[in-house]
């Protein structure tokens, strides 16, 4: 069957185009305690299974529907608060410990304050900060209008300053 | 004239030019977002390689993917590799029926592959398929257990006294020997006993009891009493309630002289057996004796 989804070139140029995305879409919504990896895996799994009912063009709204409802649920039992872990590279020769206490405390501080965002504005705020995503390609990513992520990245900037500065 | 959202825009998308760059730089909010800035991309997602992902994904698939009809030559070959994927698959699932048996004393919570959770009180048994639980939720249960069921299918508990049905909610079923009882904590629960159904909707309950007519009642909690270390009784028979002290506790009740119809209405926790024990015998007027095989519970 060609240029379905059941296609096995099909299916692998389907992964190929959004698996990452979608990990790195799932890892900063929801953290990396709802294990992203499994998530996409299942996602794509799904889609293998009901490869006859979903057109490739559709594919991408399948495949984020599904992660985003095994992870709420997953979300919902686990009662996690989100982890996303900070790799500290050490990007300075300071020694000084003030500094280096300093900047962990502000780390804890916007660690906190990052997983007590709403998801979208969570996503949004970090695919432009770290993935450095412009606004027109996260819209194209959660499919919504450049408005929204305007709106949601600016909610997000919003609410952090109000909590770093009070924590 | 360029908004502060505009250049907050421009910035987020590094689209300033130098004079808006100067002006980013005067606003009140711009070394404070410099530094979230630099202080975020130690949080930046691990690497995903998808290469490796992919070939995860393909060996969970199994067969389908590989399977190419072509040339007729090979078509013998298909068919056969067709086959034996059946029959394996078959068997695969033939074995994958799970059973959760709790022991007495025991109180277990499990969450089913469709992220659905059950509790299952002391002395029961829980059975069903985790292959074919994606397209068909059934399982069969022999005792008493919680269940939080997550949108979907029809979701059905089997019992040999009558079964359950539901899209979704949150119930209890409970079936000892001559005991079927469903209560229902929220959404609406279809219960089939025999030749009749029920619908039950939040806070109802339905019980038949040994060969007395089926009975609707309502009630006020949100969760079963074991949920929460404790068992509950509103005028059941004493008998009734020394079987689940058995049952939590481990242990073997004998009585002496009292009327195992009596009814009992109150509460034992699950923590303290002598808080328990005194729970149950002082309201009725009863005493207890240990021995180091069981407790004998008689009239004082």
């Amino acid at each position: 069957m060609p240029n379905t989804s059941c296609d096995e070139a099909v299916f692998s140029s389907l992964f190929e185009k959004h698996s990452k995305d979608l990990f790195n879409y799932l890892y900063y919504k929801y953290g990396a305690n709802l294990n992203p990896d499994d998530r996409v895996q299942e996602a794509f799994v799904k889609l293998w299974q009901n490869c006859a009912k979903v057109p490739p063009k559709k594919a991408k709204g399948f495949l984020y529907k599904v992660a985003n409802n095994n992870s709420l649920n997953e979300l919902a039992h686990l009662k996690v608060v989100h982890k996303h872990a900070p790799s500290r590279a050490k990007y300075t020769t300071y020694e000084d410990p003030q500094f280096e206490m300093e900047t962990q405390e502000f780390s804890e501080k916007l660690q906190k304050a990052i997983a007590d965002l709403s998801g979208p504005q969570r996503v949004a705020f970090l695919l432009n900060r770290i993935e450095g995503k412009k606004h027109k390609e996260i819209a194209e990513i959660l499919g919504v209008s450049t408005k929204t992520v305007e709106k949601r990245i600016y909610g997000a900037f919003k609410k952090l300053k109000i909590d770093i500065k009070e924590l | 004239m360029k908004t502060n959202e505009d250049l907050l825009r421009k910035w987020l998308d590094n689209e300033l030019d130098a004079s808006e760059l100067q002006a980013f730089n005067a606003l009140e909010d711009s070394a404070l977002l410099e530094k979230i800035s630099l202080e975020m991309q130690s949080f930046k997602a691990p690497e995903y390689d998808s290469v490796l992902e992919f070939e995860k994904l393909k060996s969970a698939l199994k067969s389908p993917v590989n399977l190419v009809v072509r040339p007729n030559f090979r078509a013998v070959w298909s068919y056969a590799a067709a086959l034996l994927i059946g029959l394996g698959l078959f068997f695969t699932v033939r074995f994958s029926n799970t059973s959760q048996t709790t022991d007495m004393a025991e109180i277990k919570s499990q969450r089913l592959p469709d992220s659905s959770m059950v509790t299952v009180n002391a002395a029961s048994t829980l059975t069903y398929n985790t292959l074919l639980w994606r397209f068909d939720r059934q399982l069969e249960l022999d005792g008493e257990a919680y269940f939080e069921v997550v949108k979907g299918s029809d979701f059905t508990v089997n019992t040999h006294l009558g079964s359950v049905t539901v899209v979704g909610t949150k119930f209890k079923v409970k079936q000892r020997s001559n005991y079927f009882e469903v209560v229902c904590y929220e959404g609406t629960v279809s219960v089939s006993i025999s030749n009749e159904i029920y619908l039950l909707n939040q806070g109802e309950r339905l019980l038949k009891a040994d060969d007395r007519q089926d009975q609707r009642s309502s009630i006020k909690e949100d969760v079963p009493s074991w949920i929460q270390k404790s068992s509950a009784f509103t005028a059941a028979p004493i008998q009734r309630v020394l079987n689940e002290l058995e049952r939590q506790y481990a242990v073997k009740i004998l009585t002496n002289g009292i009327d195992t119809r009596s009814l009992f209405t109150g509460r034992f926790t699950h923590d303290n057996l002598e808080l328990a024990l005194k729970s149950i015998t002082l309201p009725m007027g009863y005493v207890y004796s240990v021995t180091p095989n069981s407790i004998v519970v008689s009239v004082e």
